[in-house]
C-alpha cells in the first residue's frame, strides 16, 4: 500500500523535454555504428532501422550493448504476483521485455523472495560468495562490500550514463544523494531518491465530529488536545457510550519518515527534531533527542498521557491495533503523513461514509510550520567486481524511470502499474524527484482551476485527476476515490504550501548504522521516551538519560560525525 | 559391531533427529568463530579481520548485558519453580479424585494449552490482558485497576511468568501422575487400616513416593535457567518493558537480526551457551547426586 502511494509517474510534457534535450547530444563513437549491428542481426534486438530513425537510442543513456550480454539479478518482493495480468510473470513480461531488447541484454534471476527476507537472503548470497552482478543494498551492506572489495567504482559511469532526468533528481537534493553513495571519494553506488513529503506528520481529523461539537479547525498543539478531551468527553459519535480515544499511539512515538499514530508533529511543534542528527545554528551536529526542547515535548505529552488525552494503552499497540481505533469509530483523531487516507482511513469510510477526515498541519511555537526530515537516499544500486558491462545498472534505471513516467515508445501501459511495478522491472528500485508529491498536488489544483490542460497528463494522472473530480462531484461516495482526492490533492497541497525543514545530515546516517554502540543506545532511547511519556519515569530523569546516553558512546559518535 | 539388529533399528530410528541436530546445532556453534571477529558478510568468516575479545569485552561494558541476563534467569527460574510447584500440587489433587473419566478429562483440558503456539496464545493474552478485557473487568469488581499488565515493566515478568505456568503445567503434571501411580496401593491399604485420613496419606505416602521425580526435574531443569522462552516474549513484549521482559534470545535477535551487528549477537549467544553449558554440568552431577540420576 505505501509503495503504491510513492511511486508517481510525473507529467509527461516537461519530462519528454527534458529526455529530448538529453538525446540531442552525438552518439558516442564508442557505440556500434548501425551498419555493423545489421550485419549481425541475431546479436541485437535493436533492428538497424530502428535505430537511426530514434537517435536516442545511440545514447550514451539507451545505446544497447555492443553484444548479448547476460544479467544476473535477484529480487525482493512476490507479493502482488497474482495481480500480474495473464501470462506474464517476474521471469517473463512486456516491460522486462522490452529493457531487454532496447539494451541487448538476457536478464535471469538467480533467486526471488518475499520483499522483508531480501536483506538476509543477500546477506546469505554475500556471504557463500554468491553475488549476482547487479543488486540493491542499504548503507551498511554498500559499506560491506567496499571494504570487501567485491563492487565496483561507479565513478566513471554516473555522470556518463544516466540520464538527464535522473541527474536533475539528484541535483534536487542538493548533491546529498550522491555524497551519501560515496565511500573514500569514490561513488560505489547510485542512489535513490526518497520523495520527501513522507516526513511531514499532519494531523487528521474527523470534520463531521467536530462540526458536530462546535469546534474550529486545529492549529497548535493546543488545539489538537483541546479537541481531542472534547472527543473524548462529548460523545461525538453519539452511541452514549464513553468509547472514544483521544490520541492514538504505538509503541514508535517518533520515527522518520512516515510514522503512522507518532506523536512526531508534536515534538516538531516544541522544536524538537528527536532520532535525527541535524547542523544546529553553529554549523555543529547535535543529537535531536538529547535537547532541551525534546525534554518540553515530553513533558507536554506525560501531561497529556496523564490526563487520558492519550490512548492510555498506546505504549504496547503496533500499527493494525492502533489503525483498529480509526477504523472502527471509535478515535476521531489520527496522525500520519500525506497518504493515510489510502490507507488506514479508507476503510474507515467505507465502514461509515460520514466519517469526513481532513487533514490539518500543526503550527510550531513561532507560528511556523517545521518538520524533521530523514534522508533523501536509504538504498542503492552496486556493480559486482569484474561485471564486463557496469554501465548497464544506469541504462537499466534510466529505461525503467521513463517506463515509470509513460515516456519512449513504451510498449504498454499497465493499468494496474503501480500495485506490480517492483515485479515488472528488473531492478526494482527508482530515482524519484524529491518533491514529486508537492508538484502534483499543484497541477491537479491548476486543472481544476481551468488553467491547465489535464488531456497532456500522463495515463497514470488522469486516473487519478478523474478520482478526484469523481469525489469532488459525490464526497465520499466510493472509498477509494475519496482517499486519492484527500491525499493528492487536499494534503499534499498543505505541503506544496511550504514549510521549514531540519534535515538529518548525511554524514550522520553512515556513522551511526555502521557503529557498534548504536543498538544499545536506541535501545535506552525508546525504553526512556516510553516510559517518561507513561508515567513510569519522571521527566527529572531525563537528564539521566542524557547523561547515559552520552557515556554509553553517544558523544564518541557525535565527535566523530563533526570531525 | 551392533549385537543384535534390534539395536541397528533403534539408531536408524534416531539418525533423522541426529542430523537435524548436528546440522541446527552443532555446526551453527562452529560459526560462532565470528563473536571475535569484527564480522563481514562480504568477506566471509575467512576474510573478516579477527579483533580478539573486544566484541566479548564491549559486551560486558553494556548495561543491557546485564539487564537481559538477570530478567532471564529470574524470568525462567521463577517459571520453573512455579510450573514444579504448581505442576505437584496439581497431580496430587488429581489422583484424589475416583471417578477415572473427570480425571482423565481433567487432565486433557489443562494439557490442551501445551499443545498451541505462543504467536496465538499472545494474541489471546493480549485481549484478556487489555485495559477493557476480560481481567481488568474482573478486578473491576474489587474495586482494582484497571491494571496496565503488558505495559508496567514491574508487572510484565509476572505476566510472563503467570501466562507459562498456566501453560504448562497440566503438561508437566504428566510425569507426576505417571510416578504416582507407581506407588504400590498396598501402603495406601496399610495406612487406612492404621486410620490416616486423606491428607496424612498424602503427606507420607504421595509426596515421599515421587520425592525422587520432583528432586529429578528439579536438577535437570537447571540446564535450562537461561532459556526464558523466546516465543512467549517476542509476541508479547514492547520497548516500555524492556527492562524488566527483555531476555538474551531476544537482545541477540533484536542486535544481530534487525540491526545487523552479528559479531555482537553471537557474542552474546556465545556467552549464553558457554554458561548453559556449565549449569548442563551442573546439573547432571546434581541429578545423579541427589536423583541417583545417570546417563552413562
Amino acid at each position: 500500500m505505501i509503495r503504491r502511494a510513492l511511486l508517481t509517474p510525473v507529467l509527461l510534457v516537461t519530462l519528454l523535454a527534458v529526455v529530448l534535450s538529453a538525446c540531442a547530444g552525438p552518439a558516442q563513437p564508442a557505440q556500434a555504428p548501425a551498419a555493423e549491428q545489421a550485419a549481425q542481426p541475431a546479436a541485437t534486438a535493436v533492428p538497424a532501422d530502428v535505430l537511426a530513425a530514434q537517435p536516442w537510442r545511440q545514447t550514451d543513456a539507451y545505446s544497447p550493448l555492443p553484444e548479448r550480454a547476460s544479467l544476473v539479478l535477484v529480487k525482493g518482493g512476490q507479493e502482488n504476483a497474482s495481480l500480474m495480468p495473464e501470462g506474464e510473470s517476474i521471469e517473463d513480461n512486456r516491460a522486462l521485455q522490452y529493457i531487454e531488447d532496447t539494451l541487448n541484454v538476457d536478464v535471469t534471476f538467480a533467486w526471488v523472495v518475499p520483499s522483508d527476507s531480501y536483506s538476509d537472503k543477500l546477506n546469505l548470497s554475500i556471504a557463500s560468495g554468491d553475488i549476482p552482478d547487479v543488486m540493491t543494498v542499504d548503507a551498511i551492506q554498500m559499506q560491506q562490500l567496499t571494504e570487501a572489495g567485491a563492487i565496483e567504482d561507479l565513478t566513471p559511469y554516473v555522470e556518463k550514463y544516466a540520464n538527464a532526468d535522473i541527474l536533475a533528481n539528484w541535483e534536487q537534493t542538493g548533491g546529498v544523494a550522491l555524497q551519501a553513495a560515496t565511500i573514500d571519494g569514490k561513488i560505489m553506488g547510485i542512489p535513490n531518491v526518497q520523495p520527501q513529503a513522507d516526513a511531514p506528520i499532519m494531523v487528521w481529523v474527523r470534520q463531521d465530529w467536530l462540526d458536530k461539537l462546535g469546534l474550529a479547525a486545529p492549529e497548535t498543539v493546543d488545539d489538537v488536545e483541546a479537541i481531542a478531551k472534547a472527543f473524548i468527553e462529548q460523545d461525538p459519535d453519539g452511541n452514549g457510550a464513553a468509547d472514544t480515544i483521544g490520541l492514538t499511539g504505538t509503541t514508535n512515538p517518533v520515527q522518520v519518515p512516515s510514522n503512522l499514530h507518532g506523536f512526531d508533529a508534536i515534538f516538531n511543534a516544541y522544536g524538537a527534531f528527536p532520532e535525527l542528527f541535524y547542523r544546529n545554528a553553529d554549523g555543529e551536529i547535535v543529537y535531536g533527542s538529547i535537547q532541551p526542547e525534546t525534554k518540553e515535548a515530553l513533558t507536554r505529552l506525560a501531561a497529556m498521557y496523564q490526563a487520558g488525552i492519550i490512548d492510555p494503552e498506546f505504549a504496547t499497540k503496533d500499527g493494525d491495533k492502533a489503525n483498529e481505533i480509526v477504523v472502527g469509530g471509535r478515535g476521531g483523531i489520527m496522525m500520519g503523513p500525506w497518504w493515510i487516507s489510502w490507507w488506514p482511513l479508507a476503510d474507515s469510510v467505507n465502514n461509515d461514509p460520514n466519517a469526513d477526515w481532513q487533514p490539518f498541519m500543526i503550527k510550531d511555537k513561532n507560528g511556523n510550520y517545521t518538520f524533521g526530515m530523514g534522508d533523501y537516499t536509504y538504498s542503492f544500486v552496486v556493480v559486482k567486481k569484474g561485471y564486463p558491462h557496469p554501465e548497464i545498472a544506469l541504462k537499466i534505471l534510466n529505461v525503467q524511470n521513463d517506463l515509470s513516467y509513460g515516456l519512449n515508445d513504451a510498449p504498454q501501459y499497465y493499468p494496474n502499474f503501480n500495485e506490480i511495478w517492483t515485479l515488472l522491472f528488473p531492478i526494482p528500485f527508482l530515482i524519484e524527484q524529491p518533491y514529486v508529491v508537492e508538484r502534483m498536488a499543484t497541477e491537479y489544483q491548476e486543472a481544476l482551476d481551468g488553467t491547465r490542460d489535464p488531456e497532456a497528463f500522463s495515463e497514470a494522472m488522469k486516473l487519478e485527476y478523474g478520482q478526484i473530480q469523481s469525489d469532488i462531484a459525490a464526497p465520499r461516495s466510493d472509498s477509494s476515490n475519496w482517499a486519492t482526492r484527500m491525499a493528492r490533492l487536499d494534503a499534499a497541497k498543505l505541503l506544496a504550501g511550504g514549510y521549514d525543514e531540519v534535515r538529518t545530515d548525511p554524514v550522520a546516517s553512515r556513522v551511526f548504522s555502521t557503529d557498534p554502540t548504536w543498538p544499545a543506545l536506541q535501545k535506552l532511547e525508546e525504553e526512556t521516551f516510553l516510559q517518561i511519556i507513561t508515567g513510569a519515569k519522571s521527566i527529572d530523569d531525563f537528564d539521566a538519560f542524557v547523561e547515559e546516553w552520552n557515556n554509553s558512546g553517544g558523544a564518541a559518535l557525535l565527535e566523530k560525525m563533526n570531525q | 559391531m551392533f549385537r543384535d539388529t534390534d539395536r541397528l533399528a533403534y539408531y536408524v530410528m534416531i539418525l533423522p533427529g541426529l542430523v537435524l541436530l548436528i546440522a541446527f546445532t552443532f555446526v551453527p556453534l562452529v560459526y560462532s568463530v565470528i563473536a571475535f571477529q569484527k564480522f563481514n558478510p562480504a568477506l566471509g568468516i575467512q576474510g573478516s579481520p579477527w579483533v580478539g575479545l573486544d566484541n566479548i569485552l564491549y559486551m560486558f561494558s553494556l548495561r543491557d548485558a546485564r539487564q537481559v541476563f538477570t530478567n532471564t534467569v529470574f524470568i525462567a527460574t521463577m517459571k520453573m519453580i512455579f510450573v514444579l510447584i504448581t505442576a505437584v500440587a496439581f497431580a496430587l489433587l488429581l489422583n484424589e479424585v475416583r471417578f477415572l473419566r473427570i480425571r482423565r478429562s481433567i487432565q486433557t483440558m489443562v494439557y490442551l494449552p501445551h499443545f498451541l503456539s505462543w504467536v496465538i496464545l499472545a494474541g489471546i493474552l493480549r485481549t484478556i490482558l487489555a485495559r477493557d478485557g476480560m481481567m481488568n473487568d474482573f478486578l473491576g469488581i474489587f474495586g482494582i485497576g484497571p491494571v496496565y499488565f503488558l505495559g508496567q515493566p514491574n508487572i510484565f515478568p509476572w505476566v510472563i511468568i503467570f501466562s507459562d505456568v498456566w501453560k504448562e503445567f497440566g503438561f508437566e503434571a504428566i510425569v507426576y501422575l505417571a510416578a504416582l501411580t507407581a506407588i504400590d496401593p498396598t501402603l495406601y491399604e496399610v495406612a487406612e487400616l492404621d486410620g490416616a485420613n486423606r491428607f496424612q496419606k498424602m503427606r507420607f505416602i504421595s509426596i515421599p513416593g515421587i520425592a525422587p521425580v520432583i528432586v529429578l526435574v528439579a536438577c535437570l531443569s537447571i540446564g535450562n535457567v537461561l532459556n526464558a522462552g523466546f516465543d512467549q516474549i517476542f509476541n508479547l513484549y514492547s520497548p516500555i518493558v524492556y527492562s524488566t521482559g527483555d531476555i538474551i534470545d531476544t537482545y541477540v535477535y533484536r542486535i544481530g537480526l534487525i540491526q545487523g551487528q552479528y559479531s555482537l549477537g553471537t557474542a552474546v549467544g556465545l556467552f549464553k551457551t558457554v554458561v548453559a553449558l556449565l549449569l548442563i554440568g551442573v546439573s547432571y552431577w546434581a541429578a545423579g547426586r541427589w536423583a541417583n540420576y545417570r546417563i552413562f
